[in-house]
C-alpha cells in the first residue's frame, strides 16, 4: 500500500506540467513548419489546450519568443520565423560553395530546382551560427571555382519540368548527333539531370521498355499527349565482368550481382540508357561481354564495327 | 550566457512583462541543451544567471519543465553515469527542415555535380551536405545527404596522405588491394588525384609498370613515405612519355567535353560534322584508348596514326567475345 502510495505520488509529479509553457512551445512547434496569422496562431492554441483564449495571449507568447532572441516577422499578415534555433557552423569553404551553388542554379535555369535551392539556402541563412556570421562580416567570401573550365548552359528547362511533373506521355523527336539524323520517341518522362554542364531529360522509352536520356539541346519537338505515364517495368541487360575487374566491379546505382563465377561475375541492369551502358561496357575491352538481350548484343556489335567503318 | 545577454540587450524593446514566465524558462532551457547536454545543477546556475528569470529554482521546475519539453515533442535522455549525469538532447520538433523537396534537388545538385569531375568540389560538397543534414525532415533523407555518393568508401586521411606526397613530390610504398595480385605493395609516387565515371583515382609514376599509372583511391589500404636513399634512382629519372594525341569529337561527346590541362580544345569549327578538334598529353594509352572508345562513333581519331591500330586491336578482342554464339 505504501509502495503504491509512492508510485502515484512519483507519477503525479512527473505530469506536472505548467499549460502556458506548453503552448509557447507549440507556438513555437507551428512557426517553424510555416508563416501563420494570429487567428491561426489562436486556432493551434485553442486546439491543443481545447479552452478559448484571448487574443492578446498570441503576443504575449510571440513576446516570449523575442525575447529569447528570436527574430519574429509579420510578413504579408503572418508571423515568419526569422531565426533557426538548430545553427549551423560553416566554414570559408562551406561559404564559398553556397555562393558557387547559388550561381550555378541561377545559370542552369531551372525554376523548380532553382526554386527548392533558394528555399535551401533562405532556411541556412536563418540558421546561420555567430561564428558564421562573423566568418561572413570580417572576410571576403570568393566563389567556389571549379578546376576544369566547364561550360555550364544556360537553357529554359521550365516546360521540362511541367511535364516531368505532369506525369504524361510525352512525343519526342530527337536528333541524337544534333544535326540532321531524327528519331522519334513516345516516353514518360522521369527527371530533369545535368551532366557537364548540359540539361538532359531522363526518360521511359515505352517502346523499348528502357530508360533513355535526351540530351534537351538536341531535342527539336515535344507534344504531351493526353496518355498518363504508367508504371515503368524496365527490361534488364546482363553482363559478365571477367579477372580482375570482376573482383573490384562496384555496382552501379539499378545493379544487381546475379551470379559470381569462378573468374567472374554476372550483373543486371535495369535502369542505365542502353546506348550509354553500350559506350562504358566498351571501356572494359575484352573483360566484359553483354549476355542477354540478344539485341543489346548485336549493338554491341554494331556500336564496334561503325567505329571500324569511319577509318575504311 | 553571454549569447544570451545580448540577445536579452538587443530585445529590451520586447515587453518584458507581458511574457509568459514559465514558456520562456521551457525555451530557455531548451536553448542551453542545444547548445550542450547539462547536469541538472548546470541548469540551476544558468536559470539563476538568466536576466529574466533572475530566482534560485527548486529541482523540481527543472524536471518539470524538461517533462514540457519532453511532452511538446523534445526527446532527451535521462541524466546517467553513461551521460556525466547530464541531461541529453536528442532531438526537437522546433527547427526549421528542409522540405522532401529541398532532399530531391540537393541530391540532384550532387549527381550534376559528380558529372564535373572536380573532385575537390565534391569533397566539399559532402561535408556541406554532412553538415545539412540535421535539417532533414526525415531519417531516410539525412542517410542520403550523409551516404548517397560515389565518395562514401574513400578514406580521406590517405587522400590526405597522397596529396602530401605529391605536394612534397616524395615517393612511397602504397599497400593496394590489388583485383589481380590481391594485397601488393608499390612504389608509387603520387602527382595528382581525379574523379573518373564517379571513382577517385590517384595518378603517378608507378615502379613496377615503369610508366605513369593510376590507382583507384578505394582500393589502397595505406600509404608509407620512402626513405628517399631506399628508392632506386634510375626509377627516380624517370621521364613522362608525353604522347600527342589529336581527335575530333561530334555530337553528345563534344557537347559533354570540359577541357582540362592535358586536354584543350585546338579549333571549333561548328558547321563541320566533328565540331571539336581536340589536342591532349596522353601519358596513359589504356585510359585514354577506355576513353577513345567510349566516344563510339562521335570521335574521330587524327594522329598518331598508330593509335588506331591500337583501338582496332582492343575493338577486335571486344568482338572475339561475341564470336560464340551458344546463347543465340
Amino acid at each position: 500500500m505504501i509502495e503504491e502510495t509512492k508510485k502515484t505520488k512519483k507519477k503525479s509529479k512527473e505530469i506536472k506540467i505548467a499549460g502556458s509553457s506548453l503552448r509557447v512551445l507549440e507556438l513555437l512547434k507551428a512557426l517553424a513548419q510555416k508563416p501563420l496569422s494570429t487567428s491561426d496562431l489562436l486556432r493551434i492554441i485553442e486546439e491543443k489546450d481545447e479552452k478559448l483564449f484571448r487574443k492578446e495571449i498570441v503576443n504575449k507568447y510571440l513576446n516570449t519568443l523575442k525575447l529569447l532572441g528570436l527574430k519574429i516577422k509579420k510578413i504579408d499578415g503572418k508571423y515568419t520565423l526569422l531565426t533557426n534555433i538548430e545553427k549551423i557552423d560553416l566554414s570559408k569553404t562551406d561559404l564559398s560553395l553556397l555562393k558557387f551553388i547559388e550561381k550555378y542554379t541561377q545559370k542552369i535555369n531551372s525554376p523548380i530546382f532553382s526554386k527548392n535551392i533558394s528555399d535551401i539556402l533562405n532556411i541556412l541563412e536563418l540558421s546561420f551560427s555567430k561564428n558564421t556570421k562573423n566568418l561572413i562580416e570580417n572576410n571576403e567570401i570568393h566563389t567556389y571555382r571549379l578546376s576544369k573550365k566547364t561550360n555550364i548552359k544556360s537553357e529554359d528547362l521550365s516546360i521540362f519540368e511541367k511535364y516531368c511533373k505532369d506525369t504524361q506521355k510525352l512525343d519526342i523527336i530527337y536528333k541524337p548527333d544534333g544535326k540532321s539524323q531524327k528519331e522519334f520517341y513516345k516516353v514518360a518522362p522521369v527527371k530533369i539531370l545535368h551532366k557537364k554542364g548540359n540539361a538532359v531529360l531522363v526518360a521511359y522509352d515505352v517502346a523499348n521498355s528502357t530508360y533513355k536520356e535526351f540530351l534537351i539541346k538536341f531535342i527539336s519537338e515535344v507534344k504531351q499527349t493526353p496518355q498518363k505515364s504508367s508504371n515503368d517495368y524496365p527490361s534488364t541487360v546482363t553482363f559478365r565482368l571477367k579477372n580482375r575487374l570482376a573482383k573490384s566491379y562496384v555496382l552501379k546505382n539499378g545493379e544487381k550481382l546475379l551470379d559470381v563465377e569462378d573468374n567472374s561475375i554476372i550483373i543486371a541492369n535495369q535502369k542505365e540508357d542502353r546506348n550509354l551502358l553500350i559506350r562504358r561496357l566498351s571501356r572494359y575491352f575484352d573483360q566484359c561481354e553483354i549476355l542477354y538481350p540478344k539485341e543489346c548484343r548485336e549493338m554491341m556489335l554494331d556500336y564496334l564495327s561503325s567505329i571500324e567503318n569511319i577509318y575504311r | 550566457m553571454q549569447n544570451m545577454n545580448q540577445a536579452y540587450q538587443k530585445n529590451l524593446n520586447t515587453d518584458k512583462n507581458n511574457i509568459s514566465k514559465t514558456g520562456y524558462r521551457a525555451l530557455f532551457l531548451l536553448l542551453k541543451l542545444i547548445e550542450s547536454p547539462k547536469t541538472r545543477d548546470e541548469i540551476l546556475a544558468c536559470l539563476k544567471d538568466d536576466p529574466i528569470i533572475k530566482t534560485e529554482q527548486s529541482k523540481d521546475t527543472v524536471t518539470n519543465t524538461i517533462n514540457a519539453l519532453k511532452k511538446a515533442g523534445c526527446v532527451i535522455s535521462r541524466p546517467t553515469q553513461r551521460t556525466n549525469n547530464k541531461y541529453v538532447l536528442k532531438s526537437h520538433p522546433f527547427m526549421i527542415s528542409l522540405s522532401k523537396e529541398n532532399i530531391e534537388a540537393l541530391l540532384s545538385l550532387r549527381e550534376s555535380i559528380v558529372t564535373l569531375n572536380d573532385w575537390q568540389l565534391l569533397v566539399n560538397l559532402n561535408t556541406l551536405y554532412a553538415k545539412i543534414a540535421k535539417y532533414a525532415p526525415d531519417l531516410e533523407s539525412k542517410n542520403m545527404l550523409f551516404f548517397n555518393h560515389p565518395l562514401k568508401n574513400i578514406n580521406f586521411s590517405i587522400v590526405r596522405e597522397l596529396l602530401l606526397h605529391a605536394k612534397l613530390k616524395k615517393h612511397t610504398i602504397i599497400t593496394y588491394n590489388s583485383p589481380k595480385y590481391n594485397e601488393e605493395s608499390l612504389y608509387f609516387t603520387p602527382e595528382y588525384i581525379t574523379l573518373e565515371n564517379g571513382k577517385l583515382y590517384v595518378w603517378g609514376y608507378s615502379s613496377k609498370y615503369n610508366n605513369i599509372s593510376y590507382l583507384r583511391i578505394d582500393r589502397i589500404k595505406k600509404v608509407n613515405l620512402i626513405n628517399f636513399l631506399a628508392y632506386n634512382s634510375e626509377d627516380a629519372k624517370f621521364e613522362k612519355p608525353n604522347i600527342e594525341v589529336v581527335y575530333k569529337l561530334k555530337g553528345l561527346s563534344a557537347m559533354m567535353f570540359i577541357e582540362d590541362e592535358n586536354e584543350i580544345i585546338e579549333k571549333e569549327t561548328p558547321n563541320e560534322e566533328y565540331s571539336l578538334t581536340i589536342k591532349a598529353t596522353i601519358n596513359n594509352e589504356f585510359n585514354f584508348l577506355q576513353k577513345i572508345l567510349s566516344y563510339g562513333t562521335d570521335c574521330l581519331l587524327i594522329s598518331p596514326k598508330y593509335f588506331k591500330e591500337k583501338l582496332f586491336e582492343k575493338i577486335k578482342a571486344i568482338k572475339m567475345e561475341y564470336q560464340d554464339d551458344r546463347r543465340n
